[in-house]
């Protein structure tokens, strides 16, 4: 029995309503409400300063949840990114201090974040794997060499030219954050804008339906965690260049906070539903309730457990429909 | 083309050849469990076939996915629904597997797309806005795009399973008014249906399939329901008219169902040894009616009396609790755990009679199971077999042993034989009616009105959540087919009644 709900299945009382979803206005709301209760609780907040402080701050967590976006809505979810960054960017940090050549480090940062893509989509796609186990044990893999490498230690000792690639000022913003939008507007051409984004969705939407109609699925899914690769590489080496130092720590974090992201903006975990504008809104979320508690003084740990909150109330935002 | 197809010792289709002409509708038919969905799979790559092969222009085809399938010129319309509800219309029809031209450019060309999907849909019938997303469309509508999808990459052959099966009369006309004309212009046309009335007056020439085996072909001159069914099953078969025991007194009712405002409430009663037929078009509110039998949508105003006293039936579990066995119409996803044993889907209902501090006795399970699969004529390999590998109307008898097994008195069944074959449809009527008259009660809704007539004792027609009027099913006033299929197409309360209708 397919349930639909028409207005003649409505109990009586009860009216359609127009205008936009309400999951569409739930966010950018929320988000509002916060910068309004920051503005009045600090005059720090809203100073151009401050405003390109939030964006620097998320622009790690942008570029990973760009990648992110694509292998969710395409029905897969990747549990390895933020190691991915992790070794990718301790790896950049390693071949720098070994060669002292600063290009051919950010070429083996990417090798690295592409080879985990390579080695996810192979594994979900050739092997059927599922990707939540897939991607969990590329992970655990790949956090673990970059604790391995560093000896737990954080490289330092950068070539100088190197910090320039994400610490140069470009119309008031940093290099870093300007890759972060370039990126989020890339991946939301293509997301949007191609047949291979209309193929994401289908596949994230019903993967067998998909593939019945002809779609390749698997290409489609490969693509995806070699997207999400390559997000993650990127994201790796240009943490390298802003802090100068590979950061092997950074795993476990960065994954569920990439997937808040994509989360949080309302795109579907099952696949098959969702935006890059939605991730971007879900990012700028998370971002600003950072920042605020840093603003406010509340130390780290407690910020997780606010932005845990914020998830959790963001996620029920169904229930508290207007009725 | 000539296939053989083997599933471990079990051999799905044997040696099937049968030829398809462009231009031509050749119609499909068979049983469930004749070898029409393994078929379907090999002919659109979805399956290989362990030996034999497909060949068009005298060129052997070997498809490895369905992307071969479509390249070399075959187009599908799978049953099951393949749209995808994010995405809009225009993309479904042609975003999803671009045409090579599309394939090159970089981006979308979105006017190129329209340009493609609105002549399409505008050939179809399709009215809707290209640019809405298409979830929430009906049946019908989804059907047409996933037609006009097919008929994108201009396919030579086109195979339709079931296109017809979830679609209101007036609708099927259109589909079949498309169908023609796609076979005038050239498609060659397998067309798989249950519905034989269909193929009478549009195939040109039908298959049939038995056991995996072909059993023959009619040429266009010769097919007739009858002709076709004796080819399928071997046998005729001739409907049931109507129950022939009586029923008791009135021993449960429902009263207050509103779904619309100023409408009159919906007023149910089912006798003792009664059959019940609820029907109308969709949007008629049957399945709210049967919902709130089975607990599957509550509504607080409706009141419901079982033997006297007021029961409430919130969820599905109350309703169990009460004695109620139901079916869904969506049997693989309301219905049964399609992974699991056939034994344990018909445990599922009652369990606690099985099970001992929680654990569940395995030997007195299957003595009954077993018991049932006698009763029932399940054809199966073995009671472990996971359910999802049994055809619809095997499906259906374990749905209804298992309210058997858990000691229902009251069956409430959507489309009780929806994707069943014909041997099993009478079975399962049969079996309806000696539940009936053992004293047990039945409430269904069908869209197939000579199922209705079969076994109904009564017959409500709703119309837009109203009853418009309560047919009797026994005895003189019995409505033909024809009386009923107006009534429920077109609300009788709008027109004159005549002399057979029983007002409400």
């Amino acid at each position: 029995m397919t349930v639909t709900l028409t207005d003649q299945h409505l109990p009586p009382g009860r009216k359609k309503r127009f205008g936009p979803s309400f999951d569409v206005v739930f966010v950018p709301g929320l988000i509002v409400a916060l910068a309004v209760t920051l503005t009045i609780a600090s005059p720090y907040f809203l100073t151009s300063r401050n405003l390109g402080q939030i964006l620097l701050q998320g622009s790690v967590l942008g570029i990973v949840a760009v990648g992110a976006t694509f292998v969710i809505i395409g029905g897969d979810l990747d549990l390895s990114i933020g190691y991915n960054v992790a070794l990718s960017g301790v790896v950049t940090a390693w071949v720098m201090s070994k060669s002292d050549s600063w290009p051919l480090g950010v070429v083996a940062g990417l090798a690295v974040g592409l080879a985990i893509g390579v080695a996810n989509g192979l594994l979900t796609t050739t092997l059927r794997v599922p990707s939540f186990v897939a991607t969990l044990g590329t992970g655990t893999i790949a956090g673990g060499l970059a604790l391995y490498l560093t000896s737990g230690v954080t490289i330092s000792g950068l070539p100088d030219g190197f910090g320039a690639l994400a610490t140069t000022e470009i119309l008031g913003l940093q290099s870093m954050v300007w890759f972060m939008l370039l990126l989020l507007a890339i991946g939301g051409v293509v997301l949007h804008r191609t047949n291979f984004g209309v193929q994401v969705f289908a596949t994230g939407g019903n993967r067998d339906a998909a593939f019945l109609t002809g779609v390749p699925v698997d290409r489609v899914r490969l693509t995806n965690f070699l997207i999400a690769g390559a997000c993650g590489g990127a994201a790796g080496v240009l943490l390298t260049s802003r802090v100068q130092a590979g950061q092997p720590t950074v795993g476990a974090s960065l994954t569920l906070f990439a997937t808040a992201a994509v989360i949080l903006g309302g795109s579907s975990i099952l696949g098959g539903h969702g935006s890059m504008i939605r991730t971007a809104a879900g990012l700028l979320l998370i971002a600003v309730v950072q920042n605020g508690l840093n603003i406010l003084g509340v130390e780290y740990s407690l910020q997780q457990v606010a932005i845990g909150g914020v998830f959790v109330l963001a996620a029920c935002s169904e229930a508290f429909r207007p009725r | 083309m000539s296939v053989t197809q083997r599933y471990g010792d079990a051999l799905a289709l044997d040696d099937v050849s049968f030829d398809v002409h462009q231009g031509e509708i050749h119609a499909l038919v068979g049983e469930n469990g004749a070898g029409k969905s393994t078929l379907i799979r090999i002919l659109t790559g979805a399956l290989h076939p362990t030996s034999g092969g497909l060949e068009m222009d005298q060129q052997a085809l070997a498809f490895s996915s369905p992307r071969d399938a479509q390249a070399a010129g075959i187009g599908v319309v799978h049953q099951d629904y393949h749209l995808f509800p994010s995405l809009t219309v225009a993309q479904n029809i042609c975003g999803v597997v671009p045409v090579e031209s599309a394939r090159k450019r970089l981006l979308t060309d979105r006017a190129a797309m329209l340009k493609t999907a609105v002549p399409l849909m505008a050939d179809l019938g399709l009215d809707v806005d290209p640019h809405r997303s298409a979830g929430g469309l009906d049946a019908a509508e989804r059907k047409l795009i996933e037609i006009a999808r097919a008929l994108v990459l201009r396919p030579r052959f086109l195979l339709l399973d079931e296109p017809t099966a979830a679609l209101e009369p007036a609708e099927t006309e259109r589909l079949l008014e498309v169908i023609s004309r796609l076979r005038d212009r050239g498609t060659g046309i397998i067309l798989v249906t249950h519905r034989l009335g269909e193929i009478c007056r549009v195939a040109d020439r039908a298959s049939a399939l038995r056991d995996g085996r072909f059993v023959g072909t009619v040429a266009k001159s010769d097919l007739s329901p009858a002709s076709l069914t004796a080819l399928m099953v071997g046998t005729e078969v001739v409907e049931l008219e109507g129950p022939q025991h009586p029923a008791g007194d009135v021993t449960f009712t429902l009263d207050g169902l509103t779904l619309r405002r100023d409408t009159t409430p919906i007023k149910l009663e089912v006798r003792e040894r009664e059959i019940v037929a609820v029907v109308g078009l969709v949007g008629s509110g049957c399945p709210a009616v049967l919902g709130a039998l089975t607990g599957a949508t509550y509504r607080k105003e409706v009141q419901l009396q079982l033997d006297g006293s007021p029961v409430r039936i919130r969820t599905p579990r109350d309703a169990t609790r009460l004695g109620v066995g139901s079916a869904p119409e969506d049997r693989k996803r309301f219905g049964l755990v399609a992974q699991q044993s056939i034994a344990d889907n018909m445990a599922l209902g009652s369990l606690s009679r099985w099970s001992r501090f929680g654990f569940t006795s395995r030997r007195r399970l299957s003595h009954h199971a077993a018991l049932l699969r006698e009763r029932f004529d399940i054809r199966c390999e073995s009671l472990d077999q996971p359910v999802g590998s049994l055809s619809g109307g095997n499906q259906q008898k374990v749905l209804l042993a298992r309210g058997e097994l858990a000691g229902a008195t009251m069956f409430v069944l959507h489309e009780p034989s929806q994707g069943v074959d014909v041997l099993a449809r009478r079975s399962i009527h049969e079996y309806l009616l000696s539940f009936a008259a053992t004293g047990g009660k039945v409430v269904f809704s069908s869209t197939d009105v000579d199922e209705v007539r079969a076994i109904a004792h009564r017959i409500y027609v709703l119309h837009a959540g109203e009853t418009a009027i309560v047919f009797d099913n026994t005895g003189p006033s019995r409505p033909t087919r024809s009386q009923l299929t107006q009534a429920i197409s077109a609300d009788p309360r709008l027109s004159t009644p005549s002399s057979n209708e029983v007002p409400a």
